[in-house]
């Protein structure tokens, strides 16, 4: 899958995405990859390896810790989980991506009435 | 998430602990993606292979992401590590705080005693590194600079001395080119600043031109000297003042260069300023520094460059990178012995050399200067007392962990390991000793200057009392007391069996824990014994120093000497001014005496001239000598000394010029060792004809108060062996307070001559009073240290003993329920701490008597084996220890035996 195809990803959105996806509890890695790309009905495709980067380096700014649990079918597998810093992390950006869009929607919407 | 945090407990969920497990865990979490993604795909349907291909296409670049994703990892383990030392760091010193302010009296206890301890050593490091360790201030590049000593023989043993004449610094300059620099300086001598009344004496150092230039000291005002300055025999009248003196007297401004100052009645122009801290080569005060040779015509007499008579100059020469020290003083050697040969003196000949030495004054070639022994002396006595704070608080400590054994096996059955454990009781120590440390800085602010000025009030001090050396040294001590005192503890927690602990209650003391104690309080009661004695035995000395027979009355004879030779009085106007003046002071109410001595003067002149016995050979006189003295008659009743045969000196021989002389004892024995002095014949001076020996006066204090029997021969005033010999000074007896008297002689004298600048008026024991610092450093330092010891040691037996009572209640209780009586638990209370008492006070005692063989050379007519001494240290340090077991052993009768019983 080539990249164009893609919504491409705005910077930091794949580390609010993940965030999301924390946020209704601790998951591993190959859990929050299948949510993402079902959840935005394969619109949204990011290489796992971009994913997994985002993860670990989210844990190194203490936004999500991990440990090792057993996923649904008894594998070890490293499971992630928000910390309070993260989580009050997520509501920032998800307040600020929220405004933001917004603010894009509208210029965009009135593209139409050029401006005088 | 923030876990509950025990201290000690490891995070046991964590991930990853060790840098190798990084690299398997992201293996690991990678493949279980591929893994669950393939499953996922095959379930979906496709081919298995398929399924894998897509798998890994959507995971992208597998090998890079492992990499990428371990080194972020590691990173963050790195991080985490550092954290979770400062935390658990943190929380031992939250944890060692919390514990130890619930014990306010131990805290107390703890800080005094440590701070105490690092004080005395803190105080001591900062007079010793002064004295012997640090060159002096402002000085370039010290280690190259040597000070020049002269060895000759003196009798049948060489003498090593640092005192020369200037041809001297001729011939080494001319002769030994080893040498990038040589130059000469004299002793600080008072000279008088400005004229009459509003006269004032001022430290005066004369130096070459070169010796600013040698030692690398910039002025921080105007301009060094130069040799221009220094040109022999008449040189410029310019001067440099200290930073002290420029601020004092001259404003302290820039417009100082320049200003006339009236120094000896010569007037001198100032071109510099000394930076602020210089004292010259010595700590000495000086204010102003003279060119040689602008006053070395008045100061040393006129052709004072080509005499060897005058012997006043110290000589420091700067041996360049590169240069053996050795060739520079072979090369001395040479030049000196060649000088000497010229010389032809008994006692310097062809085995006459140069010795090198470092810049610092207290190190000479003949070994540390006795301030410098007394000072390491008592460093080494601090560090005992160091060792003694060190064992109480290693003894309190100790004690503390025994109260919590059961503590501590819960927190390591609780999975607590071990070296945290240690680390915990570590950090407790390391608190106490910094603590410690700051009380002892704060102590050791305040009494460091007290130390240095009042003991050793002659040396100029650095103006900072605690410095970075001192810091360093502060925190090494601080380190080594915090190793000590907490090892035993720490050792002791380590060795503590879980399973016995938890059974045991908490009154049980294992027997092996005790000795240790028991050996803590013996070490402390021995090393305070062997402080006492020392303290015994310096006080005696410096008592028997001061109260040493010196042949004169120190408190109540004067000392008076007139610069009238320098200030152009001729022969006649000084013998009519001596004259009047005897008359004058003698109606003085209060004066009781008045005498003149001429040649040699008490803490004055000493003049060797000849001397003479026929059929006798001259004997090796200790001290050189015999020195000539001519005395009004009455002299020896004026100064106190008393006349062990024979008689005085009559008024009428005096008138006569009778030829009669009087020996002292040091004459009589080297001279008749067999038979009486009296009645023999005696040549003095000049004079060829038989002067008969009236008389054998006790041994007069010359320069010395100890070891000082200089041999003097006595002659009346006009003596005809004396001819030209003016009055040296004027001694007079008053019967009072010396100090209403003085200004009295002063007034008196000044109106004979008021021209004369000054009159200077001295009693002998201010005369003598610098002889006695070092001997009232050694016993006022050795008696503080002493108390100190004793007071720590004290406190030690007494929490000692508390602890004791405290631990047996129950066993007490059960005694006296069974009818022991309060006085027999006094009893067991009192054989348990004499115990460690009478243990410490034999070993202290024997080692005291060993260790004391190596104090014999700092006490003065005092046995190291004094056995009063000994008894007074015993008899001290046994009322020390009753009445710091007399608390806890009152308690221990308090205990109610059915209360203790029933508490079990």
């Amino acid at each position: 899958m080539k990249a164009e195809e893609d919504l491409g990803l705005v910077n930091g959105t794949l580390d609010l995405l993940v965030m999301r996806t924390l946020a209704w509890g601790p998951r591993h890695g190959f859990a929050i990859a299948r949510w993402i790309r079902t959840t935005s009905d394969e619109a949204i495709l990011v290489e796992d390896r971009a994913l997994y980067l985002a993860l670990h380096r989210l844990e190194e700014r203490r936004l999500v810790e991990s440990e090792w649990g057993l996923s649904e079918n008894n594998r070890r597998a490293r499971f992630y989980q928000l910390t309070r810093a993260g989580r009050k992390q997520l509501q920032a950006r998800e307040e600020h991506w929220t405004r933001y869009v917004e603010a894009v929607f509208k210029i965009l919407r009135s593209a139409d009435s050029r401006p005088a | 998430m923030r876990e509950v945090r025990i201290p000690g407990i490891r995070r046991v969920l964590r991930i990853s602990w060790s840098a190798s497990d990084v690299g398997r865990e992201v293996d690991e979490e990678i493949r279980f993606h591929l893994d669950a993604r393939t499953e996922e795909l095959v379930r979906l349907g496709a081919p298995t292979h398929d399924a894998r291909r897509r798998a890994l296409a959507e995971y992208g670049d597998v090998e890079e992401s492992k990499r990428e994703l371990a080194r972020l990892d590691r990173h963050r383990l790195g991080n985490e590590r550092q954290t979770e030392l400062l935390m658990s760091l943190r929380d031992d010193l939250r944890y060692a705080t919390r514990s130890l302010a619930r014990r306010p009296a131990l805290l107390l206890v703890t800080t005094i005693t440590l701070g105490l301890g690092i004080a005395a050593n803190a105080i001591m490091f900062g007079v010793v590194d002064q004295l012997l360790l640090r060159p002096p201030a402002h000085v370039t590049a010290p280690d190259g600079i040597k000070r020049i000593y002269y060895r000759d023989m003196d009798g049948a043993k060489a003498s090593i001395n640092p005192v020369t004449t200037y041809p001297v610094l001729t011939a080494l300059r001319a002769s030994a080119p080893a040498f990038s620099e040589l130059a000469a300086f004299s002793f600080p001598s008072d000279y008088s600043l400005g004229r009459g009344r509003e006269a004032q004496n001022v430290a005066v150092q004369l130096v070459s031109g070169n010796y600013f230039r040698l030692l690398g000291v910039r002025p921080v005002l105007g301009r060094g000297f130069t040799d221009d300055d220094d040109r022999v025999p008449d040189g410029e009248t310019v001067a440099i003042v200290s930073h002290g003196f420029w601020q004092r007297q001259l404003g302290g401004d820039a417009s100082a260069i320049g200003r006339t100052l009236l120094l000896q009645g010569k007037t001198f122009t100032v071109v510099g300023v000394t930076p602020r801290g210089f004292t010259g080569i010595d700590r000495q005060k000086i204010d102003v520094w003279l060119p040689i040779s602008s006053i070395a015509n008045e100061a040393l007499g006129p052709g004072w460059h080509n005499t060897t008579d005058n012997w006043w100059a110290q000589i420091v020469g700067r041996v360049p990178n590169g240069v053996a020290p050795e060739r520079a003083a072979a090369q001395a050697t040479a030049a000196y012995r060649g000088l000497v040969r010229e010389w032809k003196e008994s006692f310097r000949d062809s085995t006459s050399a140069v010795v090198l030495s470092p810049i610092i004054g207290t190190r000479t070639p003949n070994g540390i200067r006795r301030e410098g022994k007394v000072s390491l002396w008592l460093m080494g006595v601090s560090g005992i007392v160091l060792l003694i704070a060190c064992a109480n608080v290693a003894n309190l400590l100790v004690a503390r962990t025994l109260e919590r054994r059961r503590e501590i096996a819960v927190r390591m059955a609780l999975g607590v390991n071990r070296s945290r454990l240690v680390r915990m009781l570590l950090t407790e120590s390391a608190l106490l000793a910094i603590l410690g440390s700051a009380a002892a800085l704060s102590i050791a602010f305040g009494a460091s200057r007290l130390v240095q000025r009042t003991l050793l009030p002659n040396i100029v001090w650095s103006e900072s009392v605690l410095d970075a050396r001192v810091f360093t040294f502060t925190l090494g001590i601080t380190v080594l007391c915090m190793l000590l005192a907490g090892l035993a503890p720490a050792v002791q927690g380590m060795s503590t069996k879980v399973s016995e602990a938890l059974k045991a209650s908490s009154r049980q003391v294992a027997g092996g824990r005790g000795r240790l104690r028991f050996m803590l309080l013996l070490a402390q009661a021995a090393l305070s014994v062997i402080l006492l004695v020392g303290a015994g035995l310096s006080v005696r000395s410096l008592r028997n120093v001061v109260s040493r027979e010196v042949g004169i009355d120190r408190d109540h004879v004067l000392r008076v000497t007139m610069p009238l030779t320098r200030f152009g009085f001729d022969s006649l106007q000084i013998e009519e001014i001596y004259r009047r003046g005897v008359e004058r002071l003698g109606a003085i109410p209060g004066v009781t005496n008045v005498a003149v001595a001429r040649l040699t003067v008490p803490m004055g002149n000493a003049s060797a001239s000849q001397f003479s016995v026929p059929g006798v050979e001259r004997p090796t006189l200790s001290g050189g000598g015999p020195y000539n003295s001519a005395v009004t008659s009455g002299f020896f009743a004026t100064i106190g000394a008393a006349i062990i045969r024979g008689r005085d000196f009559t008024a009428a021989e005096e008138r006569t010029k009778a030829r009669v002389v009087i020996v002292n004892e040091a004459v009589a024995n080297a001279y008749w060792p067999t038979t009486s002095a009296l009645g023999q014949c005696a040549k003095f001076g000049g004079d060829s004809v038989c002067s008969e020996v009236i008389g054998v006066v006790r041994n007069v204090l010359q320069f010395s108060l100890i070891n000082d029997d200089r041999a003097i021969v006595y002659a009346p005033a006009h003596h005809p062996g004396t001819r030209g010999a003016r009055p040296g000074a004027m001694l007079v007896r008053v019967s009072g307070d010396p100090g209403a008297i003085i200004p009295v002689i002063r007034r008196e004298l000044q109106a004979l001559a008021p021209t004369m600048p000054f009159v200077q008026v001295k009693p002998y024991s201010e005369l003598v009073a610098p002889q006695l610092q070092v001997w009232r450093l050694g016993a006022t330092m050795f008696t503080v240290f002493g108390a100190i010891a004793l007071i720590i040691a004290a406190v030690g037996l007494y929490s000692a003993m508390a602890y004791w009572v405290s631990q047996r209640t129950h066993e007490i209780g059960i005694r006296m329920a069974l009818g022991a009586q309060r006085s027999d638990v006094v009893r067991l209370v009192a054989l348990q701490s004499s115990r460690a008492v009478v243990a410490g006070l034999m070993l202290g005692g024997v080692a005291a008597l060993v260790a004391s063989r190596w104090i014999t050379d700092m006490l003065y007519q005092t046995s190291p084996r004094d056995p009063a001494v000994y008894s007074i240290a015993a008899l001290v340090l046994t009322l020390a220890a009753a009445v710091a077991s007399i608390v806890p052993a009152r308690r221990s009768t308090a205990v109610d035996p059915i209360q203790a019983i029933r508490t079990e």
